[in-house]
């Protein structure tokens, strides 16, 4: 299976992130977005199945770790996903493929802000698949 | 030294089992330089007991065992001693921390350890294509018999394991044990010679594309068979590990062999188990392929201490890392 | 070029997120305000008066400690209503955090009264007001300022009792509360009152106390306390009038190795151990407490085995919709 250049983004669901996701969609067709209640749910272990086979980068969403709906749960997830990230950097991988952006659903301006930069990131670069 | 030693935990274990005590600990096999696990129940077997240079076994991978899946402890009427070298007992630690083992029926008996063997070493040092007959360790030499019944000898500095070289001679229990052999001496052997400090590792060397290419074909030699999953304490899911599931091997994790579906095996089970690896060496030791994992879990290992101060195996109270935060720390 | 985050650099320092620890921080403000004022200020008709003159204008700093109470009693209501309006907007009364809500409002309520009672101290207008709605409320002769003094006295000390009782379940509904808000928020906090107690301070007492009398009527306070009552059952009853569609994790208890990870990650503490018989042997698993569940998944990202699951958004699903993108790109 070739690495496809699809970028899929996980956005937490929280507190009415309708607007952002639907903007999102409408900007960047080929972006997946997939929402879902917590970014604390997610295992990463999904994220590193998306990044070896379907996707070339996941993009998570989810709310800053003293505003969180479900108060501590991004805490713990922050770990997870530091240790997600040096999974990644171990294997050699570019860790910079599992961007995490912390942001509270009042800022979407600043959250487009950065799917742009990240979305040029990845035209710019030539990156394959494990570099 | 070492009879002195297999001869001392002999009596100690003869002197205190009881009626329904039963003991694990290890006894020759039929393989030369292999222990193989075994379990006594009276005391005349407990003669049958090897420890020492050979004992590479980290004998905590069964306790899981004994309490989740068969759970035989629940009817164990006495005590279970099991015989633990002091890096083993890390392992015990970290898993009464996660809450597999009940230590009230534990008891520990660990002893002052030399270091131990290397055997992918001796099979160096003798050569790939020759036969071990017999092997046996005279204070300071290894001695082999090959198989043709000629004799060798071969220094033990140039077959103990690496992990032996760098011990640090820590080893912290809360729960009941006993130390045989001397304690103060014990701390003072001169067999490490090296500190684990200034260890350059893999991901040190290489970085990027030079990294996973050399991992990549490293992992390519695997052939799937979770031996490593199987021998590792930190792996206690055991029979509900989420690659056997059905549902999840589909989804997740074809059993296809490809470089890239066992770079993902190894990189679930890494992240899954870094938290509570203790580095014992045992999946490289185990590995059928001869993988070099050391690649793999000496950088888990550091990266643990290093940015989340944490070492597996240091306290049976305190939960792993990735079950608490610190407020204001800026990892991600 | 590390732009891929976008952490609030000062959430420490952001007062949005502690709103409930500043009104904790200015409620114990009034607590060691009022102790000094308590020592000297002594409740009995022939002395109240002087005791108040002597506090403000003889003893050191103690001007200063009246306006600081004074002050830090609005802030500490206005943050406690801000702190309600975040706790709307942002949904968190619903079930399961709606004790915390109705000792909430309940607080507020009993920090109301304990506002009114304290007007006493001023001896203006409206403390004539206060005195005299209790004179009808407790059926005393308003002439009896006695009685009137030693009752609004004890009830000022007796609320702010019931508020510390109150809080103790307000803040034992909520794993790991943030019960102080970050130290440095606390002395910028403490900065602003103590600033704005020496920049602006009360007006000065009256040259002789108003003390109750036939003239004011009370219906007016009465009518305000009722529909201010009112307002307040009708918030408190908010998170069991709107409807609300819960989702709750599971434990597939087949599978549960009992490592507890789930149980130390709940932000709710709502997973706990459990033993089950299994093969006539008995074994640790997790159980979830629905009634403390809020649905967020957290647990099952701590889950090595995939064992514990919300209903209705299994991993598999997502994963199915993820292999749904993938066949999509594909074709």
């Amino acid at each position: 299976m070739d690495r496809t250049n699809t970028v899929i983004a996980f956005v937490c669901q929280a507190d009415k992130r309708k607007k952002l996701i639907s903007s999102l969609k409408s900007k960047y067709p080929a972006l997946r977005v997939i929402p879902v209640i917590c970014i604390g749910k997610l295992n990463p272990v999904i994220i590193f199945r998306l990044l070896m086979k379907e996707a070339r980068a996941v993009i998570l969403v989810g709310c800053e770790p003293s505003d969180c709906h479900f108060r501590e749960g991004v805490f713990f997830s922050e770990r997870r996903f530091f240790l997600a990230k040096e999974v990644l950097k171990g294997f050699g991988l570019n860790d910079r493929l599992l961007n995490i952006i912390w942001s509270n659903p009042g800022k979407d301006a600043l959250v487009l802000k950065q799917f742009e930069t990240f979305m040029q990131y990845l035209k710019e670069t030539q990156i394959e698949k494990g570099a | 030294m070492i009879n002195e030693i297999r001869d001392a935990i002999i009596q100690y274990l003869k002197s205190v089992m009881k009626e329904n005590d039963v003991v694990l600990a290890l006894r020759s096999s039929s393989t030369p330089g292999i222990l193989t696990p075994c379990i006594l129940r009276n005391k005349a077997d407990l003669d049958q007991i090897e420890a020492g240079f050979f004992h590479l076994n980290n004998l905590a991978v069964y306790l899981s065992e004994f309490f989740q899946k068969e759970n035989r402890l629940s009817t164990l009427q006495g005590y279970l001693y099991v015989l633990c070298k002091p890096c083993d007992t890390k392992a015990v630690t970290q898993m009464i921390s996660d809450q597999q083992i009940n230590p009230n029926k534990l008891k520990l008996v660990v002893y002052a350890c030399e270091g131990m063997a290397d055997m992918k070493k001796v099979k160096n040092e003798i050569g790939l294509d020759k036969d071990i007959k017999a092997i046996d360790l005279h204070l300071t030499e290894l001695s082999l018999t090959l198989l043709d019944g000629s004799p060798l000898s071969i220094p033990v500095s140039k077959v103990i394991s690496s992990k032996c070289l760098e011990c640090n001679k820590e080893y912290h229990l809360t729960m009941s044990h006993v130390f045989v052999g001397d304690e103060k001496k014990w701390k003072s052997h001169p067999y490490s010679i090296a500190t684990a400090e200034n260890k350059v590792l893999l991901q040190d060397q290489k970085k990027g594309k030079d990294l996973f290419d050399q991992l990549k074909a490293e992992l390519s030699a695997c052939i799937r068979c979770n031996a490593c999953r199987n021998v590792c304490h930190a792996c206690f899911c055991s029979d509900r590990c989420i690659f056997d599931k059905p549902k999840m091997t589909v989804g997740f994790l074809d059993k296809e062999i490809s470089p890239i579906d066992n770079i993902l095996f190894h990189m679930i089970r890494f992240y899954h188990v870094a938290p509570n690896c203790t580095a014992c060496g045992e999946c490289e030791r185990i590995c059928p392929q001869g993988i070099p994992l050391s690649h793999l879990y000496e950088y888990f290992h550091r990266l643990m201490q290093e940015s989340l101060d944490f070492s597996a195996g240091s306290s049976d109270s305190m939960r792993q890392a990735m079950l608490s935060y610190r407020l204001g720390e800026d990892l991600v | 070029m590390d732009e891929t985050q976008n952490k609030s650099l000062s959430y420490l320092l952001n007062p949005a997120h502690y709103f409930g620890g500043i009104t904790f921080l200015f409620l114990l403000i009034q607590v060691f305000t009022g102790v000094f004022l308590f020592m000297n200020f002594i409740p009995y008709v022939s002395e109240a008066y002087q005791s108040l003159i002597y506090i403000t204008n003889l003893l050191p700093y103690g001007f200063f400690l009246r306006t600081l109470h004074r002050y830090s009693a609005f802030g500490m209501i206005i943050m406690c209503i801000l702190h309600m309006i975040r706790m709307y907007t942002t949904g968190r009364y619903l079930r399961p955090r709606d004790v915390g809500w109705v000792t909430g409002v309940v607080l507020l309520f009993i920090t109301l009264l304990v506002t009114l009672t304290g007007f006493l101290s001023s001896f203006d207008g409206f403390s004539q007001l206060v005195l005299n709605g209790m004179a009808d409320l407790f059926k005393i002769g308003r002439r009896d300022f006695q009685s009137l003094l030693s009752i609004n006295y004890g009830l000022h000390l007796l609320f702010p009792i019931l508020i510390f009782v109150f809080l103790i379940t307000h803040f034992s509904r909520i794993a790991r509360p943030k019960v102080f808000p970050s130290s440095s928020l606390s002395f910028i906090f403490i900065g602003i009152m103590i600033a704005l107690s020496g920049l602006f301070p009360i007006a000065p007492l009256p040259d002789s106390p108003n003390l109750p009398s036939g003239d004011f009527s009370p219906m007016r306070l009465f009518i305000g306390i009722g529909i201010a009552f009112l307002l307040l059952v009708i918030l408190a009853l908010l998170p069991y009038i709107t409807k609300q569609k819960r989702i709750y994790a599971f434990v597939d208890e087949a599978r549960c190795t009992g490592c507890m990870y789930c149980s130390d990650v709940c932000p709710k503490k709502a997973i706990t151990e459990k033993n089950i018989t299994k093969n006539g042997q008995s074994f640790q698993v997790a159980t979830v407490i629905n009634s403390k569940c809020q649905g967020c998944g957290i647990c099952v990202g701590a889950c090595r085995s995939s064992v514990i699951q919300l209903e209705n958004h299994k991993d598999e699903i997502l994963l199915e919709e993820v292999r749904k993108v993938w066949i999509e790109q594909t074709l």
